[in-house]
């Protein structure tokens, strides 16, 4: 089987194209996370996090309703993988185990007949999740200079590294925008947390990965066609690392789309963020990397001239 | 030439498979021992168990661990409040200025990140610049004395605050030994934090107040009688409403009996409440105007347990005692649960050391006839009236709710006090049961990601597709033959991480043969097709690998925990499959195309 044999497509051309799609979702991202707030999980806003398992399905409406007395606030309720089982998410203030208490005896209340029993527990203090916070920060901006200053060595022109780090950051923001967006529509968690940090940083290394074939394959072309122009050289390296990068993405995007399916609830959020950054991070290594890349040499040189 | 190269191609990879295999027999052991156990009727199990402990314990350990998110268990950071700790040091010294400075400092630390005896020091000198810290610290051993500077006494106090919190963590690990969990961890982490875990405890709220019960233990006198009685009229008097005089028939009621009752069992008994109404009481009781009225030794507490229960309602006392500590529970050499003979119910029996049955004898020879409270944590657990004098160095606590929680009580008060509260600040629990279904969630994930990345690489690379395969599997026992090795643990995220390796391992495997095919296009023999493809493509796998292995280990410095796993796997599964994709790969097509000259497609 062959796909994209001898293919030639013109890239370049269709980066203009590309460039409203990726401008328009960039920004409706960014306006989603402006106007909606990152939606942060309790990692990173603190909190006290509970997921029953009750032995028949219960309704969360009832058991919101239920526990918003005792707990003296309205808790946040999803359910977590089959409708027998419900993460609770509550700001009340006291002790963990006088919390759970309020909740099992809440619960017990409105279903004498379906016992329930704590599967798992989180509990983050505030001032913890801040330092949780600065260093999930810390570690994307670490990973975002690293990737640069490596790109800026191995391959000698900043604007390789610009345009690298372009776009991750396009993706990141997208992915981000998405979450934001769809946190009401969907069952499972998508909260900011630190399994989607760990998530972001393997969708850097993965985007990244994309990039740097084809960045390979320029410097490589550079040498033997010397006299092409340096926006064909990239259409042309883009067209021989096509297939690829084709079969590689298709390869991650699988598996991680099993993740997402057969991965269980505790990873599903995580597993998303791996799917949409899969199928982002290639369309960006296709259209946004080299684009920038061809956009920021044109300036170099025309800087130097 | 070529043939020695991949005599030691072949050589290398027979040793890593070797060692891989090696690192992972115990898992494999351990796994069908398991099995075995399991299947064995109830009454042999425990002979079977028994006989083969030793063995059963080192399979155990040799064996790759699973994270607490997989086999279940409790992750617990706490944190050494150093903001009480620095107050205790002061001991007798503290006043109402260094609380101020105290609480500043906690605020400010809190609110910029940085170290609060830093920040201690600095509100302190804002305070008065000239005041010097030894007014309030003084320690012979550490040489601070009244002439110390403050510079030598923060010295002084980060040492102390470094000597408490491996005090917490010994005692925190005496308490987690004698609850009996199986290979716990208890590290320090920072200047004020430790991180433990206990893999497979299911009792979390028993494990939360072992961890962080404080167990002070206090024999305190009780209150005068007729002070507190006097004390209680004012008390009554100053919630008493005005008088309405219009209406004579509908008297307004005082607030306070509304929720106390101000008769007791005894004249040392304040009153009594309602287990809902305490909270109220507090209100009302526990305020500056209350405090003025009552007399300077004296304060009031609470019942550990309630004494009585009317109708369902459980009543707990207010007592009344002396603020004044006579012992405290340093002296406790030995505790055991005991049972009390008349009541059958739980109690723990203590002894105390030389110098504290000394004291005891003293104190209880001295007030025969008076009763003696026992204060733990700031409740009364009982207040016996002493009969006679004790010099044997006996007493016990009784008023305990259950046998479980004595035994807690007696493992808290033989592992000494925590020199500081420790507070959970954070806590990730996960039952056995969704360990369960996670791992075999992780399995299917596996498995699945395996089958079908396997099949659409020989559908399209054909035989080069198969060998990538081949090489895959190779890769996945590699990688967990590389956990085994570093003694990593297995999390979930790092199962995600197998999975996520499984479909970019043959990313190198894709680079080589499409270059290959690119190769062939060009019109090059098979074999000059292979070499080229092998070498140009190298570029390319190198960078692309180095930049994501660098992202994992920064994914590693910085995350905790399950996330750490995927990191490990990550990293783990970059190097095995860098191994696996291009010397593994290689062996084969070159076995394949110059000893058997027999052709391999590339699809």
């Amino acid at each position: 089987m062959k796909w994209f044999e001898t293919p030639s497509f013109d890239f370049i051309r269709a980066q203009k194209m590309m460039y409203i799609i990726s401008g328009v979702l960039f920004v409706s991202s960014i306006v989603a996370i402006l106007t909606m707030g990152l939606n942060y999980g309790i990692d990173f806003r603190g909190g006290k996090e509970f997921v029953l398992d009750f032995e028949q399905p219960v309704d969360v409406v009832e058991i919101r309703n239920a526990l918003t007395e005792p707990l003296e606030s309205t808790p946040e309720l999803k359910l977590f993988g089959s409708d027998s089982d419900i993460l609770i998410r509550t700001d009340a203030e006291g002790d963990i185990s006088e919390i759970s208490g309020l909740i099992l005896a809440g619960v017990g209340e409105l279903y004498p007949e379906n016992p329930a029993t704590v599967i798992k527990t989180d509990v983050v203090g505030p001032r913890f999740a801040d330092d949780l916070k600065i260093a999930a920060l810390n570690s994307i901006l670490f990973a975002v200079a690293v990737v640069f200053i490596y790109i800026l060595i191995r391959f000698k022109g900043w604007y390789y590294s610009a345009g690298a780090v372009t776009a991750l950051i396009h993706d990141i923001v997208i992915v981000l925008g998405i979450f934001t967006l769809i946190e009401p529509l969907v069952s499972f968690n998508v909260t900011i947390d630190q399994a989607l940090i760990a998530a972001f940083l393997t969708i850097v290394g993965y985007s990244l990965n994309d990039t740097v074939v084809v960045f390979d394959r320029i410097r490589e072309n550079q040498l033997i066609y010397k006299t092409m122009e340096f926006k064909d050289m990239i259409n042309k390296s883009l067209n021989d690392t096509l297939s690829r990068t084709v079969i590689t993405s298709l390869t991650t995007l699988f598996v991680v789309v099993i993740l997402f399916l057969f991965g269980g609830e505790v990873l599903k959020g995580f597993a998303f963020a791996l799917v949409l950054g899969v199928i982002i991070g290639t369309y960006s290594s296709l259209f946004v990397a080299s684009a920038m890349v061809v956009e920021l040499q044109k300036r170099a040189m025309k800087a130097k001239a | 030439m070529k043939q020695q190269n991949n005599g030691f191609k072949i050589g290398m990879i027979v040793l890593f498979l070797g060692l891989s295999l090696w690192y992972l027999f115990p898992t494999l052991q351990n796994y069908l021992e398991n099995r075995h156990i399991e299947s064995l009727p109830e009454s042999e199990r425990n002979t079977y168990l028994g006989e083969n402990r030793e063995k059963l314990q080192r399979l155990q350990e040799g064996a790759l661990s699973l994270g607490l998110d997989l086999q279940g268990g409790m992750y617990v950071t706490l944190e050494v409040g150093v903001e009480q700790l620095l107050r205790e040091l002061a001991g007798e010294y503290a006043d109402g200025a260094l609380n101020e400075v105290l609480s500043e400092a906690g605020r400010v630390a809190a609110e910029n990140r940085t170290d609060i005896i830093d920040e201690f020091q600095a509100a302190f000198e804002r305070r008065d610049p000239n005041a010097l810290l030894s007014r309030y610290y003084r320690s012979d051993a550490a040489d601070i004395t009244r002439r110390s500077t403050n510079e030598e006494v923060i010295v002084y106090l980060k040492n102390q605050r470094l000597s408490a919190v491996e005090r917490a963590t010994e005692i925190v690990r005496t308490r987690v030994d004698r609850y009996g969990v199986t290979e716990p961890s208890i590290l320090q982490q920072g200047n004020n934090r430790l991180v433990v875990e206990l893999p497979g405890v299911d009792d979390e709220s028993r494990v939360r107040n072992l961890l962080k019960g404080t167990a002070r233990l206090e024999f305190r006198l009780a209150a005068d009688a007729e002070e507190l009685n006097g004390a209680k009229q004012r008390i009554i008097e100053f919630y008493m409403p005005e008088q309405t005089l219009e209406d004579s028939l509908e008297q307004p009621v005082n607030p306070l009996f509304e929720v106390l009752d101000p008769r007791g069992r005894s004249s040392y008994v304040f009153g009594y409440a309602a287990a809902e109404d305490t909270g109220r009481v507090n209100e009302l009781i526990f305020t500056p105007e209350v405090r003025d009225m009552m007399p300077r030794n004296t304060e009031l507490m609470w019942g550990a347990e309630p004494f009585a229960v009317d109708r369902g309602i459980e009543l707990y006392e207010l007592i009344g005692v002396r603020t004044q500590i006579e012992l405290t529970g340093d002296v406790i050499a030995e505790a055991r649960v005991d049972f009390d003979p008349t009541t059958n119910a739980a109690e723990v029996s203590m002894t105390m050391d030389s110098e504290g049955s000394r004291r005891w004898s003293r104190i209880t020879g001295a007030n025969i006839g008076k009763p003696v409270a026992i204060v733990l944590d700031g409740y009364v657990y009982s207040y016996p009236t002493v009969q006679n004098r004790i010099s044997n160095g006996r007493s016990s606590i009784s008023g305990i709710g259950n046998v479980t929680e004595a035994e807690d009580l007696v493992n808290i008060l033989l592992s000494g006090a925590l020199p500081a509260p420790l507070d959970i600040i954070e806590e990730r629990t996960v039952g056995a049961t969704l360990g369960e279904a996670s791992i075999k969630a992780g399995f299917y994930s596996v498995l699945f990601g395996l089958i079908i990345v396997a099949l659409f690489m020989i559908v399209y690379y054909h035989a080069g597709g198969g060998i990538a395969d081949l090489a895959l599997i190779l890769n996945i026992i590699f990688i967990l033959g590389i956990l085994s090795a570093f003694n990593a643990t297995l999390t979930l995220p790092g199962i995600a991480g197998i999975v996520l390796t499984i479909g970019m391992a043959v990313d190198a495997n894709v680079l080589i043969f499409d270059r290959i095919r690119e190769e062939l296009r060009t019109g090059k023999t098979l074999r000059a097709a292979i070499d080229n493809g092998y070498s140009n493509a190298m570029s390319a796998i190198v960078d692309a690998n180095v930049t994501t292995f660098f992202v994992a280990v920064i994914l590693y410095s910085f995350g905790v925990g399950p996330i750490k796993g995927f990191a490990v796997t990550l990293m783990a599964g970059i190097a095995a499959s860098l191994f696996s994709a291009i010397i593994i790969t290689r062996v084969v097509v070159d076995y394949l195309t110059r000893e058997r000259t027999s052709s391999v497609s590339f699809g």
